[in-house]
């Protein structure tokens, strides 16, 4: 046995991925190569257009009827007009609020419940588990849940971005069906030790779920800092908008601002640019967040786990 | 994953929202201290507020009433404050309107301070963008508590019993000469009262658009020209040449950057949507020459003259082509002169194109736009304070040529905008801080401003040519309970059978079967319900 | 100690122990009556706190404002209130039942476009998945990860005018052929492959968001195994088939299910705001029939009805699709 081992070591450390599988063969590499790079040729280019349109000038602008594909002037002028006033600089902070605390409330009320419905023993789980199905199917039409957000008194708070959204039944599922993929007998071995519920949870499930914990708090992270409906319905107070609340008057307000109603400003940055530039703008921070989360998902986590 | 019915269907019901307050929202300046009083028909004669003119500011060139807007080339220098007297009351008013864009908050926006000031109470708006409006409106009449002022867009359904359950009555503060107590109110011209009244009672304040709200057909003079066409098309024939000369598919130039069904129904003379004839209204779908006009259209489309994906582009983005020289034509409102002259560059020209008879010995109409942008309910919890709310809304309604209307627009001069050569320019880092929706909660008369003379009394004359002739529509201010609940949906039905015909799907004679559809399951109960509401107006 | 199979699975971690305690029962039961409520929860009431917080936002937030879909049967107008408003029976209804060729059609599609998004848009992140997980640099699969979950943070609107932008019939795909000397070709205002169009915008926005779920899945896989099987010399696919498509077949499974109670809703904003350019013949799906018969004129009744029917339905076939799942010995979305 160790023989063979010590034979097949220096092989293998050439051989095998970093996360233990086989080396693939070397056509197969350039036809995945080829496949992606084309995947990400066709997303790339879009934003290609985005970024630069973000940055052209009007005269290019208007030559090219809409979108361009590479600024010939590099000008600044479309964020600098966004960020006039200060006002999407404060949306900023209210969704980068309301972002963190809802991702964070959400991901404990959701790994809470999701935890006592994995476990055979709790009270109630299969009539719990049919509201959180049924969540997903039915779901309650606009004005009703306005009037619920009302009579709560959450009108013009910023719970009202949170709290409402705050369990998706989806998440839950699938939280739950990742906990009950957890091999038994780390909850058996932990149960004869005289562990509480809240102490597995705590020192087993969480730790080997971290994979699946980073992509619901995506989830909820990139939901709360998507969503403007909520702001729209239950913020009075444009003061308190977030930001996709200040993009989407921008970006659908239907009525542009003409160049009168603007006061004939000399300089007026064309309005796809301001367009464009408001998008980034919304998506670059939540797109930050992207890398620090993937470093939980490159590695296995359950090397060694079952075997302890 | 999942997102609820109900708002998905929201996103919607939005994209038709947003095309109507594209249509008058433009400009803010507006128009007309305008003469001679509108003739004023029978509708809604005995409730109908008193028109009287303001006679403080002239035009550069006066337009007239229900004709053409006033134009003016320069602020009037030394504006007079019209208003002494602070309207508010130091209490707090409400609001729910259109934002453009978000203002920064109350704190840090100097011009907020300020409208709370001249006012004299403070002003609490809450906003929703042109796409969102009908969801938020929806929630918030929902919650049973309406704001002071609420701004209704022309697509609200049910708008009869809107205002009936939520809405004061202001007959008694505004019909006939009682009007007199809100001399600004009362320079706001009778065409734009019609549809403020329900049931025989003025329920709302017009946000009024005179004649800006006026479809038609733009043309780049310079491009025109340069292929030797120096005159308006005078048949369908000489339009259809006039297209084919402009079309270079391998240049990427399509003549059109619309697709001009409205244009060919007008050079035909079908009516606008309703046309009245002894008491009777007839929707202008059953018109005859429908088919002939779809075919007609049909044709332009096969041909390949309109741009391939003019169907699909919403109208702001058509202005696009017409900037950027790849289209000639274009199906705009009047307003758009603004746009399709300021945000180009280059000195490029797009005028109006008078509608032709469809032959040689026809003669074509135009269709006269709503006057109205919007119209603005008062929520019923301010009985006792009716007057204060009209003195604010007589202030919002102070015309251009005021200090008030300069300030209302503009701003405090040098902290939002400098007067140049007569011209306020913007002071650029004040972001939107005016942005604060007051034009539609109560508005003057619609005039143009410009210091591009040339452009605007070009634009002005098309107007006075074009509206020489233009039908309104009938039913304007009449209300149909049918009409408010069913009629979107009859209209998107016809409107998504027009385009496949025209755009070759379907053949022409379906139409006939579309329109007895319509008929049967509304149409025919709308044009009964208008008959009605005409006869009970009397 | 070579395959795949000793890997405790999400079905045998699960469902033999509960039929171990199902199949036990009989013989068990008269030793130990089962223990009485007050008694499980005393022992259990740790979990019980632990639902609390989520289950009580559910019900005040979800449950509590579907009574409010009780305007189904109104013909409700929001400023008069459920209490105001008119009651209407079942009449609401009547626009999924009353026949109307053109609904027909919108079904169609919309089974159409279910079953082609099936085909092709569930399985595409999945297959990404497999791609990046087998890549030999971490930097390369941390860069493309990167950049294909990008367009899920762009809204229909804006992908629709960005695609015709490109792709329209005056887009600058055209246009370049066009000067070229080629004949444009209509990929936008085409009827015939207005699917195809609208199913590869689902993939272009949302494949890379969809596979990051699958790479947690994978990350979950114990590496173990591979090295394992590495030593007995076993290929890729082996590997593939053996090792990591089990280890994602409940997560799939689940999915697949969820989506089966979606069947009857596709893309309503991508596709109403396109659907000028082929015509309602070959793009009307339920959603948008509904709206452009009935909600267009704000009619609230109507979508709250159609709702609570599409309810009924997605409940059936989830419900049948998780027994079926239970035949075939998979756990499902869950089990009793």
């Amino acid at each position: 046995m160790s023989t063979k081992l010590n034979v097949v070591a220096p092989v293998r450390k050439k051989s095998k991925l970093h996360n233990g599988q086989s080396m693939p063969h070397p056509l197969m590499r350039v036809f995945k190569g080829l496949v992606l790079t084309i995947a990400c040729a066709a997303i790339v280019l879009p934003f290609v257009g985005i970024i630069s349109t973000s940055f052209a000038g009007q005269d290019q602008i208007t030559r090219a009827g809409g979108l361009v594909l590479w600024p010939e002037e590099f000008s600044l002028q479309a964020y600098e007009s966004v960020f006039a006033g200060g006002v999407v600089s404060k949306a900023l902070g209210v969704s980068i609020f309301v972002t963190t605390i809802g991702t964070a409330l959400s991901l404990i009320t959701t790994a809470l419940l999701a935890y006592a419905l994995s476990r055979p023993n709790m009270v109630g789980r299969g009539p719990m588990m049919m509201l959180v199905l049924f969540s997903l199917l039915f779901t309650p039409g606009m004005i009703p849940t306005y009037l619920a957000v009302k009579q709560f008194g959450l009108i013009d708070s910023l719970w009202a971005l949170i709290i409402p959204t705050m369990v998706s039944g989806f998440n839950v599922i699938v939280l739950r069906s990742f906990f009950m993929g957890l091999p038994r007998e780390l909850f058996d071995s932990a149960k004869l030790d005289g562990a509480s519920e809240w102490q597995i949870l705590r020192r087993i499930v969480l730790p080997l779920s971290k994979a699946i914990l980073a992509v619901v708090g995506l989830f909820y992270g990139v939901g709360y800092w998507n969503s403007f409906f909520t702001a729209l319905l239950y913020l009075n107070d444009s003061g308190l908008w977030p930001l996709q609340m200040v993009v989407r008057a921008y970006v659908v307000g239907g009525s542009q601002l003409s160049p009168a109603e603007l006061g004939n400003p000399d300089v007026l940055p064309p309005q796809p640019a301001i367009q464009m530039a408001i998008l980034m703008i919304s998506i670059i921070p939540i797109v930050c967040v992207y890398p620090f989360l993937q470093k939980h998902f490159a590695k296995g986590v359950l090397t060694g786990a079952v075997k302890g | 994953m999942k997102t609820s019915f109900s708002r998905r269907s929201f996103l919607g019901s939005t994209i038709s929202a947003a095309v109507l307050a594209g249509v008058g929202a433009t400009t803010l300046s507006s128009c007309s201290s305008g003469g001679k009083s509108a003739a004023v028909s029978a509708q809604g004669a005995g409730i109908l507020p008193s028109y009287t003119a303001f006679k403080g500011v002239v035009a550069d060139s006066p337009g007239a009433a229900g004709r053409a807007t006033d134009v003016f080339f320069r602020y009037p220098a030394n504006p007079v404050k019209v208003i002494s007297a602070i309207p508010g009351d130091g209490n707090p008013f409400t609001a729910l309107t259109l934002a453009d864009a978000t203002p920064p908050a109350l704190e840090s926006n100097r011009y907020w301070q300020q409208v709370n000031e001249r006012l004299g109470s403070p002003y609490r708006p809450s906003f929703a963008p042109g796409a969102d409006y009908a969801a938020k409106f929806a929630t918030v009449s929902a919650g049973g508590e309406m704001p002071d002022f609420f701004t209704v867009l022309p697509d609200t359904p049910s708008q009869p019993e809107l205002f009936k359950a939520t809405a004061l009555d202001l007959s008694e503060h505004l019909a006939g000469d009682a009007i007199n107590d809100y001399p600004f109110l009362a320079n706001i011209p009778t065409e734009s009262w019609r549809g403020t009244v329900f049931n025989g009672r003025i329920y709302a304040l017009p946000i009024s658009r005179g004649t800006q709200n006026t479809w038609v057909m733009y043309g780049r003079k310079d491009l025109l020209a340069a292929k030797g066409i120096t005159k308006d098309p005078a048949s369908y024939e000489e339009f259809y040449a006039q297209l084919k000369e402009l079309t270079e598919p391998s240049q990427n130039k399509w003549a059109l950057a619309s697709i001009p069904l409205d244009y060919v129904r007008q050079m035909h003379g079908i009516g606008n949507k309703w046309t009245e004839k002894d008491g009777v209204l007839t929707s202008a779908v059953s018109d005859e020459a429908q088919q002939d006009a779809l075919e007609a259209t049909r044709k332009i489309v096969e041909a390949g003259f309109i741009n391939p994906d003019a169907a699909t582009t919403p109208n702001d983005r058509q202005k696009n082509w017409i900037q950027a020289g790849s289209s000639a034509f274009g199906w705009f409102t009047l307003s758009a002169w603004s746009t399709l002259k300021t945000e180009g560059s280059g000195a490029y020209d797009a005028q109006g194109v008078t509608v032709p008879g469809f032959s040689s010995g026809q003669t074509g109409t135009a269709w006269l736009g709503d006057p109205n942008h919007s119209i603005v309910g008062i929520a019923k919890a301010n009985k006792d304070r009716v007057k204060t709310i009209l003195s604010m809304a007589n202030w919002m309604a102070t015309p251009f040529g005021t200090e008030e209307y300069l300030f209302r627009n503009y701003g405090v001069e040098g902290v939002h905008y400098n007067m140049v050569d007569g011209s306020p320019k913007a002071i650029a880092a004040t972001g939107p801080e005016r942005a604060l929706g007051l034009g539609y909660l109560s508005a003057p008369p619609r005039t143009n401003f410009s210091p591009l003379k040339d452009v605007l009394l070009a634009n002005q004359k098309f107007e006075f040519a074009v509206t020489e002739t233009a039908v309104s529509n009938a039913a304007t201010g009449l209300f149909s309970n049918a009409q408010s609940r069913r009629g979107a949906a009859l209209d998107t039905a016809l409107k998504n059978l027009e385009l496949d015909i025209v755009l070759g799907r379907k053949p022409v004679a379906d139409w006939a079967a579309g329109v007895k559809t319509y008929k049967s399951s509304g149409g025919d109960q709308i044009a009964t319900e208008y008959k009605d509401a005409l006869a009970a107006n009397k | 100690m070579t395959t795949t199979n000793e890997r405790p699975s999400l079905k045998e971690l699960k469902v033999p122990a509960e039929t171990r305690t199902s199949s036990r029962k009989p013989a068990a039961m008269p030793a130990r009556p089962p223990k009485r409520l007050r008694t499980r929860l005393r022992e259990n009431w740790m979990l019980t706190l632990f639902a609390i917080p989520a289950m009580v936002i559910l019900l005040l937030f979800h449950y509590f404002p579907l009574l409010g879909n009780v305007i189904a049967f109104q013909d409700y107008l929001p400023f008069l209130g459920i209490d105001g408003s008119e009651w209407v029976g079942f009449d609401n209804f009547a626009i999924l039942f009353n026949g109307d060729p053109a609904f027909l059609n919108a079904v169609k599609n919309t089974l159409v476009i279910t079953f082609v998004q099936t085909v092709f848009v569930f399985p595409a992140p999945i297959v990404l998945a497999l791609l990046l997980n087998s890549l030999v640099s971490n930097r390369l699969k941390g860069a493309v990860q990167s950049i294909m979950y990008l367009p899920h943070f762009l809204s229909w609107v804006i992908v629709v005018s960005v695609f015709q932008q490109l792709l329209g019939g005056s887009g600058f795909f055209n246009n370049w052929i066009r000067q070229h000397g080629g004949d444009a070709l209509s990929i936008i205002g085409n009827p015939d492959g207005f699917i195809a169009l609208i199913t590869s915008q689902v993939m272009w926005k949302d494949t890379g968001w969809a596979t990051i779920l699958f790479l947690a899945v994978l990350s979950q896989i114990d590496t173990d195994l591979y090295e394992a099987s590495s030593v007995d010399g076993a290929s890729r696919w082996r590997q593939l088939w053996h090792i990591t498509l089990p280890g994602m077949r409940g997560i799939i499974i689940l999915l697949l299910i969820l989506k089966l109670g979606d069947s009857l809703t596709v893309g309503f904003e991508q596709i109403i705001l396109q659907q000028a350019a082929v015509g309602v013949g070959a793009s009307e799906v339920i959603d948008t029939y509904v709206y452009n018969n009935g909600i267009v004129g704000g009619n609230w009744g109507v979508a709250a009805a159609v709702g609570l029917v599409k309810g009924v339905i997605s409940v059936v076939l989830v419900l049948g699709a998780n027994k079926l799942a239970h035949l075939f010995g998979e756990s499902g979305v869950y089990q009793k």
